[in-house]
């Protein structure tokens, strides 16, 4: 992919600097006003979106060796600091006995965290909405499990089994065309959107950007490997019932059994992930290392509570007659119309 | 190496109750329907409908959360497949 536009002092400066050959320009610390809510922060987590996708697929501009810069690392944990801080503030969770957690993560997903943006997709949404919100997604779903993958070397064990037995299943059993990052290009096309890797980070806004960092920042670091298994749970408890109501909503809209082919797939296949991700994946791991009970429950709060923050911002945006992105955009034309 | 007896291609099948949830089966199942008709499956892994309220059934779409607590099939041994669906109630709205 290619270099997003900065949006700050600090990308302003990553962007100018990741052209060069590594570690001839070094990276100052950031002397930046922190936003208020690093979570709506553009430069913050532009810069920090920058620096994870290093990690994954990287950019067309940037010399590989940038990933492991020393300059460049210090400069992201200063700005994962601040994201935690942040999440931190946002997200209580009480504390709670490792043979508890599965229960834990019951209740938790259980409850509502904001409003309802699968009921109002599967009724009312316009097709125009139903695009922005795939176009907001697809900063995740085009890496879709990719970030989970970081925690497998980290666990051992039955952890571990249910980490890959979750994750081969994400990756289409070994079928390129049924890994999930590949379907979902299915829909993008359906509504004329371009399903390049990346394609869209310059249309959405930091909220959009935060949901995907924040598993990059658990499963980069192993002291985050608990929150990671929790994070996994949570989207995997909270997706049967949405993608029921995301498929109807698009087949409503004229979608064909390709461009549901993704909503439809996590109905079934996320049904069988949230036992193994509640159960063999984050009880185990409780069980296993008492000491990361609390982290998983965290790292599932910090899921459900971004998700709930891009689902607002969606629905107040189309609430106010105004597109959910950046920028206004054109449409080539789709078949679902 | 010891020769053990395993399912149909070497992987024994496993069923694991979930609570108040679907069945679990792992290995080298079929399943088919009661004239023979073989049902796609298309994971290694599958969860099946024990509540009676699935939309896709025979598998699991998570609706059981849905179902009343007290009407949930439980895992207790010998409480069979569940309660008759007919008797149970779900929270879901009109739009399903
Ligand atoms: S057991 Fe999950 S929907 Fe019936
Ligand atoms: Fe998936
Ligand atoms: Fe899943």
């Amino acid at each position: 992919m290619r270099l997003p536009e900065p949006r700050g002092p600090v990308s302003e400066h990553l962007v100018e600097v990741l052209r060069r050959e590594p570690g001839t320009v070094p990276i100052p610390g950031t002397t930046r006003q922190p936003a208020p809510s690093a979570v709506h922060d553009e430069d913050l987590q532009l810069s920090l979106f920058l620096c994870y996708e290093l990690h994954y697929r990287g950019f067309d501009e940037v010399d590989d060796a940038w990933e492991w810069q020393p300059e460049l690392l210090g400069l992201r944990a200063g700005l994962e600091r601040a994201f935690e801080v942040d999440l931190r503030d946002r997200v209580r969770v009480r504390p709670v006995a490792p043979d508890d957690v599965p229960t834990a993560l019951g209740d938790l997903t259980s409850t509502d965290h904001g409003p309802s943006l699968p009921r109002h997709l599967q009724r009312k949404g316009t097709l125009g909405q139903f695009r922005e919100f795939v176009l907001h997604r697809s900063i995740y779903h085009r890496k879709e499990a990719d970030p989970h993958t970081w925690g497998i070397p980290r666990l051992a064990g039955r952890p571990k089994a249910a980490l890959v037995e979750i994750q081969a299943d994400e990756y289409g059993g070994g079928q390129p065309e049924r890994m999930h990052a590949e379907i979902f290009r299915h829909t993008m096309q359906a509504l004329g959107l371009d399903d390049g890797y990346g394609r869209y980070v310059d249309a959405v806004p930091a909220v959009t950007l935060a949901t995907s960092n924040v598993i990059s920042l658990f499963g980069l670091r192993r002291r985050w490997r608990g929150a990671l298994a929790g994070h996994l749970a949570a989207i995997e408890m909270t997706s049967s019932q949405p993608n029921r109501r995301y498929g109807a909503g698009l087949r409503r809209l004229g979608g064909d059994e390709l461009a549901t082919w993704f909503f439809d797939e996590h109905v079934v296949a996320d049904a069988v992930h949230e036992q193994i991700a509640a159960h063999d994946l984050c009880g185990t791991l409780a069980r296993a290392e008492p000491d990361l009970a609390a982290d998983i429950v965290f790292g599932a709060a910090c899921a459900l509570d971004l998700d709930a923050e891009l689902a607002t911002h969606l629905l107040a945006a189309w609430d106010r007659g105004e597109s959910s992105l950046r920028r206004p955009f054109g449409w080539s034309s789709g078949q679902a119309s | 190496m010891t020769a053990r007896h395993r399912g149909r291609g070497g992987n024994p099948i496993t069923v694991t109750l979930c609570e108040n949830g679907p069945l679990l089966l792992r290995g080298d199942f079929v399943i088919q329907t009661q004239d023979g008709r073989q049902i796609a499956v298309r994971r290694r892994t599958v969860a099946l409908c024990r509540c009676g309220h699935s939309t896709v059934g025979p598998f699991c779409d998570g609706t059981h959360k849905l179902v009343r607590r007290r009407d949930r099939p439980s895992t207790a041994a010998g409480s069979g497949t569940g309660t008759d669906p007919a008797g149970t109630s779900v929270d879901t709205e009109e739009e399903r």
